[in-house]
């Protein structure tokens, strides 16, 4: 119950940045320079078009007619049609979200797996040999490009040795699947090497707790002390980096499904930018916010089972 | 007071050199910057100089990492866009370094409505993720490296204040400041003279991580074709380049991003050496 | 004289860095006896933690036990296994933290960091364990222990977060606590509760304490026996009652007279030893606490002291040159100390 009400406040206190991301939304398009349905239209279109265009945008309207038509469309996630592909943006959202969101999933999970087994490693043999090695890979991941490190896979493993596709992502599940595994990885190196540092780091300073001084003393198993003690207190600020980290990478599907041909969210609000198809691109914009959003929420819902100082 | 500030900077140049890391990351983007600055020493060839007849050749002796789909020398290309790309990371990595530690230290000092402003204002760039929000701005004002600058700007800044701010809300009860306040000092001469001086080392961390952030940024803007437009060499744009000839000519990818990859690993080892040097020095 | 429960041997634990070795216990030797209350006292720094640590093998890199024997009931614990160690710790030796709040697992409920604890072959069922921290937590003197075995750490107070770490330390019946400096992060009125607690389980359980502490008073009040330590090195060792009444070191003496109320201290303000603690990487030549003393003298500068009986009375060690004459050196502190004083 008391979570529950927890949750509601969380909720509630969204609310206003909600509002500001929508209002952000629609200034977006009006501070264009020059008029957007002429942009949009193109130079050589009639004039006649545009002002069809103007007048189905609501732009002749005073802004405060058209931020609550707006708003109040925006209330039913109808954002219009987009220009490019003339069917309603939202139903194209519909279709392209679930690779997007498949695809941050994917690299949540890549992430996952390489980062926290090689951090605690790291973490526990600080300064030896193998946390040099894991921190010295950390720091190359780091600044490589995401893009770059996807092709270099799609060279390696759909060029040179074809095992999986150079791109798109097919029609069963399992094409989907494997359509995923080399974008998720080239996503989720940097993500695995930034928590692999955290995490490495907050092992250290952890180890050092008095409370696992305490815990040896009472003579609790090497095991029990590195998994309840170091480890679930080390994971604490890692889920803080994972949850900005998730939102990094769900921005990053612009970029690597460009490079792997994957007909995503990101591919969508890309194209949408080259075609003026501004409808498409606030869309896309604040769908992107909505989920960022809701990461943060399922992030503070986490942290108020694992963290009993948090006051729900 | 500007002796023993010079020798307190001298005494900390000399422990971060002393920094394996810190060393090693010196020397690689020493190397960059003299490469950015003499491009034509280290060029082979004219990076503009098209060859008909050796079109997407392999790296040879001739051709160190190959020729592209024009027949021009990859490696001198790659040269040639160095300058471009360290000049990506330092404009548009300072500004943010700058304007958000102000605003960072104004927020964090002053408290109060400038700092409530400032952390919804938070909330609301937090909503965006980077590249979508670095996006969004770029289709409002259209594609150009001007355009691109403008937009990290408009982020940029989010993180220095962040970070600042948290750092002065420690300093700004600290007892020295305390101190400063009691002798009535002014509001300038205690933001400059005693907490400036104590919160700026780590925006200044940042600063060698977020040069690598926007580096990585820019070269995936121009990767999609919205940054660094055709004529001029840029690792993004040579690596998109070399994306449609990824079959028969993948060295035209592999090097501009090798170049960044090693770029990048030399300013992130200046940041980590430099973390590791603050760290023993605050214990 | 029976034999001791602990006998500490010439420990020697250094840490060792790239430039230096600072030696945090420098050849400490002391006994511990059964149901006794061993007082391990001195400023922060200057070992007695280190001691314990190295006791129950808790020293942890870069700093190493290079030296010396510690014996348990005989057997020297520097020789034991990790496994026969972690059989050791919390069932023989365990230790209690200055700091309770980040002794305790954050993450844990206070239940759980109990049965963590127990020894799972004796308490083989969950009821047996849940029945026991129900019983330790009755110990320590917690009221309504069954909701308060369902809580975490912050959601205690300090004195009650001690009284937790203290029924933790204990529940697998120990013969050894090991106290670091248990009161210091509580108020007054806690600490004097949370002391009568100990002094009542020691009695109760029949077990030894060792005591680290770097207040004069709270020794007064627990232990038995005392042993000063100054820059890694026992420098008085003696029975409580012969400490206070004559104290023969002169950094002793010093502590005393930084007491209030205590002999020979002004009742007006709380003098301190002048100088700061010495920096174990790099100690002078000859005594230690020479550049401190008020009574150093040429020898003092040159030769390092050995620990011995005072006046023959092998239950009285000191560690200084200049250990007989005391009422020399007792009326030269009180004047310096007014000098201090002034200074000041």
């Amino acid at each position: 119950m008391a979570r529950l009400t927890y949750i509601l406040k969380r909720i509630l206190q969204m609310i206003p940045v909600l509002f500001v991301v929508i209002v952000l939304i629609f200034v977006m398009i009006r501070l264009i320079p020059g008029d957007p349905a002429r942009l949009m239209l193109g130079e050589t279109a009639v004039e006649a078009d545009v002002e069809a265009l103007r007048e189905a945008m609501g732009l002749n309207e005073p802004y405060t007619t058209q931020f609550a038509i707006f708003f109040k469309n925006l209330l039913h996630f109808d954002f219009g049609n987009s220009l490019l592909y003339k069917t309603s943006c939202i139903d194209l959202v519909k279709e392209r979200l679930p690779l997007t969101v498949s695809l941050t999933v994917v690299a949540t999970l890549f992430s996952l797996l390489i980062s926290i087994p090689l951090g605690f490693v790291a973490g526990l043999h600080k300064d030896k040999a193998s946390d040099q090695a894991i921190r010295i890979s950390a720091l190359a991941a780091i600044s490589m490009p995401t893009f770059w490190v996807g092709l270099l896979l799609m060279i390696a493993f759909s060029v040179k040795i074809r095992i999986f596709p150079a791109g798109g992502w097919g029609t069963t599940p399992l094409e989907h699947l494997q359509g995923l595994i080399l974008p998720g990885i080239a996503q989720a190196l940097m993500t695995a090497a930034l928590l692999m540092r955290n995490l490495r780091n907050s092992v250290v300073d952890i180890s050092r707790m008095d409370y696992v001084d305490f815990a040896v003393s009472k003579g609790v198993s090497t095991r029990r002390v590195r998994s309840a003690y170091i480890m679930k207190n080390s994971l604490i600020s890692t889920i803080t980096l994972l949850s900005t980290r998730i939102t990094y990478m769900l921005g990053g599907s612009v970029v690597i499904e460009t490079v792997f041909s994957l007909p995503g969210c990101g591919k969508l609000l890309v194209d949408a930018i080259f075609a003026r198809d501004y409808a498409m691109v606030q869309c896309m914009v604040f769908i992107f916010a909505l989920i960022v959003l809701l990461v943060s929420l399922i992030t503070d819902i986490i942290y108020s089972f694992i963290d009993p100082r948090i006051t729900l | 007071m500007k002796n023993k500030r010079s020798r307190r900077l001298s005494g900390g140049l000399k422990a971060a050199f002393s920094n394996r890391s810190f060393v090693i990351g010196f020397v690689i983007t020493a190397i960059v910057v003299v490469v950015a600055l003499f491009p034509q020493v280290f060029a082979t060839h004219d990076p503009n100089a098209l060859s008909p007849t050796e079109v997407l050749a392999g790296p040879s002796s001739a051709h160190f990492f190959g020729t592209d789909n024009y027949g021009r020398d990859v490696f001198s290309r790659c040269i040639w866009a160095t300058r471009m790309d360290l000049q990506i990371g330092l404009i548009s990595a300072s500004i943010p370094l700058v304007v958000g530690s102000i605003i960072g230290l104004l927020a964090g000092f002053y408290g109060g409505i400038v700092d409530t402003l400032f952390m919804r204002l938070l909330d609301v760039v937090m909503a965006f993720p980077f590249t979508v929000l670095v996006i969004a701005i770029m289709a409002i004002l259209g594609q150009g490296i001007q355009n691109m600058y403008i937009a990290i700007w408009i982020i940029g800044w989010v993180a220095f204040a962040k970070l600042v701010r948290a750092e002065v809300l420690v300093v700004k009860n600290s007892e020295y400041v305390m101190a400063a306040r009691i002798m009535g000092f002014s509001d300038r001469r205690i933001l400059l003279r005693h907490i400036l001086p104590n919160t700026i080392s780590s925006a200044i961390v940042y600063f060698t991580s977020y040069i690598v952030i926007c580096m990585l940024t820019g070269a995936s803007l121009s990767f999609l074709g919205l940054g660094v437009q055709p004529p001029t060499s840029e690792w993004g744009s040579l690596m998109n380049m070399g994306r449609g000839y990824i079959n028969n000519a993948p060295w035209m990818t592999i090097f501009p991003g090798l170049f960044l990859a090693i770029t990048g690993v030399g300013l992130s080892l200046i940041g980590d050496g430099m973390t590791d040097f603050l760290r023993t020095k605050g214990r | 004289m029976n034999t001791p429960l602990l006998e500490v041997k010439d420990l020697q634990t250094y840490f060792f860095s790239k430039h230096e070795t600072v030696k945090a216990v420098d050849g400490v030797s002391f006994t511990v006896n059964e149901q006794e209350t061993f007082g391990l006292v001195g400023e922060s720094g200057c070992g007695k933690s280190m001691t314990c640590r190295s006791i129950l093998g808790l020293v942890k890199s870069p700093g190493r036990v290079v030296g010396g024997e510690i014996l348990y009931k005989g057997d020297d614990l520097l020789h034991k296994s990790k496994r026969e160690m972690q059989a050791i710790r919390g069932r023989e030796i365990g230790m209690i933290f200055q700091e309770p709040m980040t002794a305790l697992n954050p993450l844990l409920k206070v239940k759980d960091q109990i049965i963590d604890a127990l020894d799972k072959s004796i308490y083989n069922t969950a009821e047996k364990r849940y029945n026991h921290a129900l019983e330790m937590l009755k110990l320590v003197g917690i009221p309504s222990p069954e909701s308060r075995l369902e809580e975490y750490p912050h959601q205690f107070s300090g004195g009650m977060r001690q009284r937790v770490m203290i029924a933790i330390a204990l529940c697998s019946g120990l013969k050894l606590l090991l106290a670091d400096e248990p009161t210091t992060a509580l108020d007054v009125t806690i600490q004097d509760q949370v002391m009568k607690l100990i002094n009542r389980l020691r009695d109760q359980l029949k077990m030894s304490v060792i005591l680290i502490t770097h207040d004069l008073g709270v020794v007064a009040q627990m232990c038995d026996r005392v042993a000063v330590m100054y820059a890694g090195q026992i420098v008085e060792m003696t029975d409580t009652r012969t400490l206070f009444h004559m104290p023969r070191h002169p950094y002793t003496y010093a502590l005393m007279s930084s007491l209030p109320g205590a002999a020979g201290s002004s009742q007006k303000r709380l003098p301190t030893i002048e100088g700061a603690p010495p920096n174990l990487a790099n100690l002078p030549e000859g005594c230690p606490f020479a550049p401190r003393c008020r009574f150093a003298q040429d020898i003092c500068r040159k030769e390092k002291p050995e620990l011995l009986p005072y006046e023959g009375d092998v239950a009285h060690l000191v560690r200084c040159h200049i250990r007989d004459g005391r009422t020399q050196f007792v009326g030269a502190t009180a004047k310096g100390k007014q000098e201090g004083g002034a200074e000041q």
